[in-house]
């Protein structure tokens, strides 16, 4: 099922969709750019939440995994923003990352998968203003 | 009914959503926006504001640690991705509570929380000759004038003292100086109105009453003392 979020634009199924339609109340530019920022921002994110990894700073981690959360609502991954609360939970429990290494690394593959997509969403949102 | 705010978050999409919020509710004026708290701080100690939405968690300072370091409190809409912090809001008297991200259905029932309350405060102030009602720990009390020793002004906050109790109600000592019946009472400090009535001595620049000793101003000291009939 698809919704509109103005007379044509419809976000993609993959996202959530009714969330996304009453994020922007049709407002496409907006959510354009708010979804290219999204991909700037969070990609430099995730390549310091690497390094921190490197150094097993789990402090830093919970802190930019936090702040990273409600951005992904942002582009309709509400999903996913679960499985982050996961994580900051080992995090708050834990003072290296062992504990939290299985749901960590799951995490990072399924931030680094959510990129295509919202390039994707990007790409189908500037032809649709053109 | 137009409210000054600023927005505190560490996120920079998080701003840019509530800043866009705002804007479009059409009564709400964004003054400043900060990433950390401890720029906001020096802000709002130096500049008068209705409302803040402030996130919990940032870096050095979180947002609760920021409420304490206020010399007033606006009213505060708490913005977090985590409920987690809800009963501490609510400890803090927190108006409204946003989880992020945030649509502006629910921003807008939040913001007229706010409006609503900040009409509560003008009944409250809208104070009779006789009586007035002063909401404190949520509830209002109807206090008759004759019952207060004193009102002591603190920033944003006055105290109301009666013999056996004390009230901290959201208000300032300016407003009350302006209204109050100037009969009985008098301002006798820039912290300070007294109830004439109710002093029971003056010595060394200051009055006692109820054996709380309250200082007097020079500026003051002489309509005080024309008033007791000593000058």
């Amino acid at each position: 099922m698809s919704i509109t979020t103005n007379t044509e634009f419809i976000f993609s199924s993959e996202l959530n969709q009714s969330f996304l339609q009453a994020l922007y109340e049709g407002d496409i530019l907006y959510a354009s750019e708010v979804f290219e920022s999204f991909l700037i921002d969070t990609k430099a994110e995730l390549e310091e939440i690497k390094k921190l990894h490197l150094e097993n700073d789990v402090k830093k981690i919970r802190y930019k995994l936090h702040k990273m959360k409600p951005t992904f609502g942002f582009v309709g991954l509400t999903a996913l923003t679960e499985e982050i609360e996961l994580v900051i939970t080992f995090c708050d429990k834990s003072t290296d990352m062992s504990d939290a290494e299985p749901a960590f690394s799951k995490l990072l593959i399924q931030i680094e998968n959510t990129f295509p997509l919202i390039e994707k969403e990007l790409k189908r949102m500037s032809t649709h203003t053109g | 009914m137009k409210l000054n705010c600023i927005i505190i978050d560490d996120e920079p999409l998080s701003r840019s959503f509530l800043k866009r919020f705002c804007d479009k509710s059409g009564v709400l004026i964004v003054s400043e926006q900060f990433e950390n708290a401890s720029d906001a701080i020096s802000y709002l100690n130096n500049n008068k504001i209705d409302l803040i939405f402030l996130d919990v968690e940032m870096p050095d300072i979180n947002g609760f640690q920021m409420l304490d370091q206020l010399h007033y409190l606006p009213r505060v809409i708490m913005t977090t991705s985590k409920t987690d912090y809800a009963y501490t809001a609510f400890e803090y008297n927190v108006t409204s509570f946003l989880k992020k991200p945030v649509i502006y259905q629910r921003f807008i029932d939040a913001v007229n929380k706010v409006l609503q309350a900040c009409k509560n405060d003008i009944i409250e102030n809208d104070i009779s000759k006789k009586d007035l009602f002063i909401k404190s720990n949520g509830n209002y009390i109807k206090l008759n004038y004759s019952e207060i020793l004193y009102i002591e002004g603190m920033g944003d906050y006055v105290k109301y003292v009666t013999s056996d109790k004390k009230y901290i109600a959201h208000n300032t000592l300016k407003a009350i100086e302006e209204k109050i019946d100037t009969e009985n009472f008098i301002k006798i400090h820039r912290s300070y109105i007294v109830n004439i009535k109710k002093i029971g001595g003056y010595a060394d620049n200051s009055v006692s009453i109820h054996g709380i000793s309250i200082p007097v101003s020079k500026s003051n000291k002489a309509g005080l003392l024309q008033k007791l009939g000593i000058a």
